[in-house]
């Protein structure tokens, strides 16, 4: 008896312990998961230290370099441990990767005076720094954060001035042109006067501030001079203590949030990318909500129950398994060229052949997403309306209401907390789906935002950025060795915690319609 | 099959009945199912203001029956009905009846309470807004009128934005009923109105059937034959979709006139 009872228990035992293996299992690919992008992209933001590296080249001459540590055990076929550095210098566009033997580095000196530089043009370079000076005498360098910011501010007063009085002045000397003033007339000699005071004014300016140079060593061993009106910002990494560090940090991570891409989108931030994402989403969501709910209140409570109906519903349910990339050359070749092109015969016919919404844009992109997630609304949309109790149509009916006041009044608010878990789901869905984004509207640079202040303030034609267009470009960045961009893990974090916001959002108004609503399973 | 009919129906006092004094008119009633016949030629006069029970053994068509009076059966795609139902001097199968306006006239009261998941008020004042009544007084009143007809104005006055599904289940059918006359209806279908409820809710809803009386005609199908010679006037016993015997609550279980009606009441089949 009892050895029956044992061998029992065991029988049941088995898929217990095994299902809670694969559960466990699964756990820890997700925290994996999450884990990795946690740290990589972290990495991306945290400060590292700068190195001045010496090390023997293939001929056996000595070499220096001034660079940031990457990665210390790149190991590749040979079972080499190489160590992985990263160089900036002057006029290079990108940064340089050097990867090194163990042996044959030689030193590796962490020089307070190495200073990382981010220059107006977009590029950096890492040099080190040995004094300052206003052309004349040299300044103390304790001076250099006050001589910074006089010099940025300076700077953004010329540009306001230049695209200020003297664009104006420009303008109205142009319209002069235009109308054949002669050279000699009283305004226009006024005007061309107080033009060349300010130019003149200006070039001084701009004189004083270029006498404002930092003095650099390069790794090559190269003096330079660096006007101080070039340089963004600085980090001296090396001098900087823990606390400082944690600073940099934050100031890093809002930087990529809030920045705009620089150097072909692997450094400065993803500010844009991150808009684009969020409005695209809420667009899909807008476009998606209502069609998904109306055609599965077709379908659940007006549809005739036939096999019509139901071949309807296995076609709905297949749709959600169609592969992306056929929404997307669906969305270009209907939305795009059909529609998209239509319009533009139709209302902008002026701009042909330029097209207005016969491209790639925010709103055919939301729209393609919206078709893609269209099923999942329905499906749990009918899930949240079959759940309502038939007892409460009755009700609504014997009070005399018709069946479009019972489904506003009782069925859809009842249904509503159904309504939003589609709606979770085609946000979550929608976030991630880079493939159908490529071919209508997302690119890897926009040069503007597709919501701004000009009317009509939401620019449906626009392209856009995107996260997800954002992390595939980054993966290809590799610049020598095949580590994608870093930029790429710390984008994937972002995405992540967007869907991740997102999912949240809809998850407290779904709570908040529940407690309204209480579950009525029980009144079923 | 007709004979058994014609017996049946002379038996009734309640053929002397005036116009005036009938609520409902049933001729010759047939309802199917697609290929099933529930109903089998019915014809009965209800009276007005009384209260008149339906009893029968289950699946005998007494629910059926019921939501003829206010063509809730539209609802089940495959119903047909055929005969006449007369109410205020019009047949409410006429393919030009308002279902909307029967359904205020004729309230109706499900087995389980079904109190729409908002508060109390809205509850109540469902039905009127559907109408558009819209100014506040008139729903005030309205509201506190219905919730002092099924005595539950002193429960719940003071937790009327409360949602309804905090009540108890008793308070739930009461507030069900004051939602049904909130629209003044003239008839009320009680729909087993009390087993899903404890005996004491029950008592409550019974007393309160004999005071709803007094305003309105009442009709309750009902499984419980003491609930049916406790709380009704007239009495109908149908069997397998036919009206066996329709009479006052007294004689049907003292004297009854069939035999398929006595071995109901017996508890002898059922």
């Amino acid at each position: 008896m009892f050895k029956r009872l044992l061998i029992s228990r065991q029988k049941e035992g088995l898929p217990i312990v095994g299902g809670a293996a694969l559960v466990a299992i699964i756990l820890l690919l997700l925290c994996g998961m999450v884990g990795i992008m946690l740290v990589k992209g972290m990495q991306h933001f945290w400060p590292t230290p700068l190195y001045e590296v010496s090390y023997k080249d293939e001929l056996g001459e000595q070499q220096q370099i001034y660079a940031t540590l990457l990665s210390r055990d790149f190991t590749t076929t040979g079972g080499q441990k190489r160590w992985l550095f990263n160089q900036a210098r002057l006029y290079q566009f990108s940064d340089q990767q050097h990867l090194l033997e163990e042996e044959q580095i030689l030193s590796m000196r962490p020089l307070p005076e190495l200073i990382d530089i981010q220059l107006r043009s977009g590029n950096r370079l890492f040099a080190r720094l040995v004094g300052l000076n206003d052309g004349k005498t040299p300044l103390p360098l304790a001076q250099l954060p006050t001589q910074l910011e006089m010099v940025s501010g300076e700077v953004a007063a010329i540009s306001d001035l230049e695209r200020g009085r003297l664009a104006a002045i420009h303008q109205q000397i142009a319209q002069y042109n235009r109308r054949d003033v002669e050279d000699e007339a009283p305004a226009r000699v006024k005007l061309e006067q107080e033009f060349a005071t300010l130019m003149a004014a200006l070039e001084a300016r701009r004189q004083t501030l270029s006498q404002l140079r930092l003095l650099l060593v390069f790794d090559s061993g190269e003096h330079h001079q660096l006007p101080l009106a070039d340089v963004e910002k600085y980090l001296q990494i090396n001098q900087q203590g823990e606390l400082q560090k944690f600073a940099t940090f934050m100031s890093h991570i809002w930087e990529f949030v809030s920045d705009t891409p620089k150097r072909a989108n692997s450094a400065g931030g993803v500010f844009p990318a991150l808009f684009g994402t969020v409005v695209m989403v809420l667009l899909m969501t807008v476009i998606v909500t209502p069609l998904g709910v109306m055609a599965a209140i077709y379908l659940n409570e007006y549809a005739p129950s036939n096999s019509v109906t139901s071949l309807i519903r296995i076609g709905v349910n297949n749709l959600a398994g169609v592969p992306s990339i056929v929404y997307g050359v669906f969305g270009l070749g209907f939305f795009v060229y059909q529609v998209g092109g239509n319009i533009d015969k139709l209302f902008f016919s002026e701009h042909l052949p330029a097209p207005t919404f016969g491209a790639p844009g925010i709103f055919w992109a939301a729209l393609t997403m919206a078709m893609l997630t269209l099923p999942v609304v329905i499906v749990a949309t009918e899930e949240g309306l079959r759940r309502v109790p038939n007892s409460l149509r009755q009700g609504s009916y014997a009070l005399g209401a018709t069946q479009f006041e019972t489904l506003w009044r009782t069925v859809i608010p009842i249904a509503s907390p159904g309504i939003m878990t589609g709606v979770i789901l085609a946000i979550a869905r929608g976030a991630g789906e880079v493939a159908p984004l490529l071919l209508v509207g997302a690119v890897k640079f926009a040069p503007t935002l597709p919501v701004d202040m000009e009317f009509p303030y939401l620019h449906l034609d626009r392209q856009f950025m995107h996260l997800g267009v954002l992390i595939y470009d980054g993966a290809f960045h590799s610049n020598s060795i095949g580590h994608g961009s870093s930029m790429m893990f710390a984008s994937c974090l972002l995405l992540l915690l967007v869907v991740l916001s997102l999912n949240i959002i809809a998850v407290v108004v779904r709570a908040k319609l529940r407690r309204q609503y209480q579950s009525m399973a029980g009144q079923g | 099959m007709f004979e058994y009919f014609e017996l049946a129906r002379q038996g009734l006092e309640l053929d002397n009945l005036q116009d005036e004094q009938v609520a409902i008119d049933v001729r010759e009633l047939s309802l199917t199912f697609g290929a099933k016949r529930a109903l089998h030629h019915i014809s009965m006069k209800i009276p007005k203001r009384q209260v008149t029970a339906l009893i029968g053994p289950s699946g005998c068509g007494k629910s059926t029956l019921l939501s003829c009076f206010n063509r809730l059966n539209d609802l089940i795609p495959e119903c047909r009905v055929e005969g006449e139902v007369h109410i205020n001097g019009r047949n409410i199968y006429h393919r030009r009846e308002d279902v909307a306006l029967l359904r205020r006239q004729v309230g109706m009261v499900f087995q389980k309470p079904n109190p729409f998941p908002m508060s109390i008020y809205e509850n109540l004042v469902y039905g009127l807004k559907i109408q558009g009544v819209k100014d506040r007084r008139t729903l005030d009143n309205a509201v506190e009128q219905a919730l002092k007809d099924v005595a539950l104005w002193r429960e719940v006055k003071d937790r009327l934005f409360e949602s309804a599904l905090t009540l108890s289940g008793g308070q739930q059918q009461r507030l069900v009923i004051a939602r049904a006359i909130a629209l003044q209806p003239e008839i009320l279908l009680l729909d087993e109105p009390t087993s899903a409820l404890d005996p004491i809710s029950t008592l409550t809803i019974e007393e309160l059937i004999t005071q709803l009386k007094e305003k309105y005609t009442v009709l309750i199908v009902t499984h419980n034959m003491q609930q049916a010679a406790r709380v009704s006037d007239f009495t109908a016993f149908l069997h397998q979709g036919h009206l066996i015997e329709y009479s006052d609550t007294d004689r049907l279980f003292t004297r009854p006139k069939e035999q398929q009606t006595e071995e109901y009441i017996t508890g002898r089949y059922g």
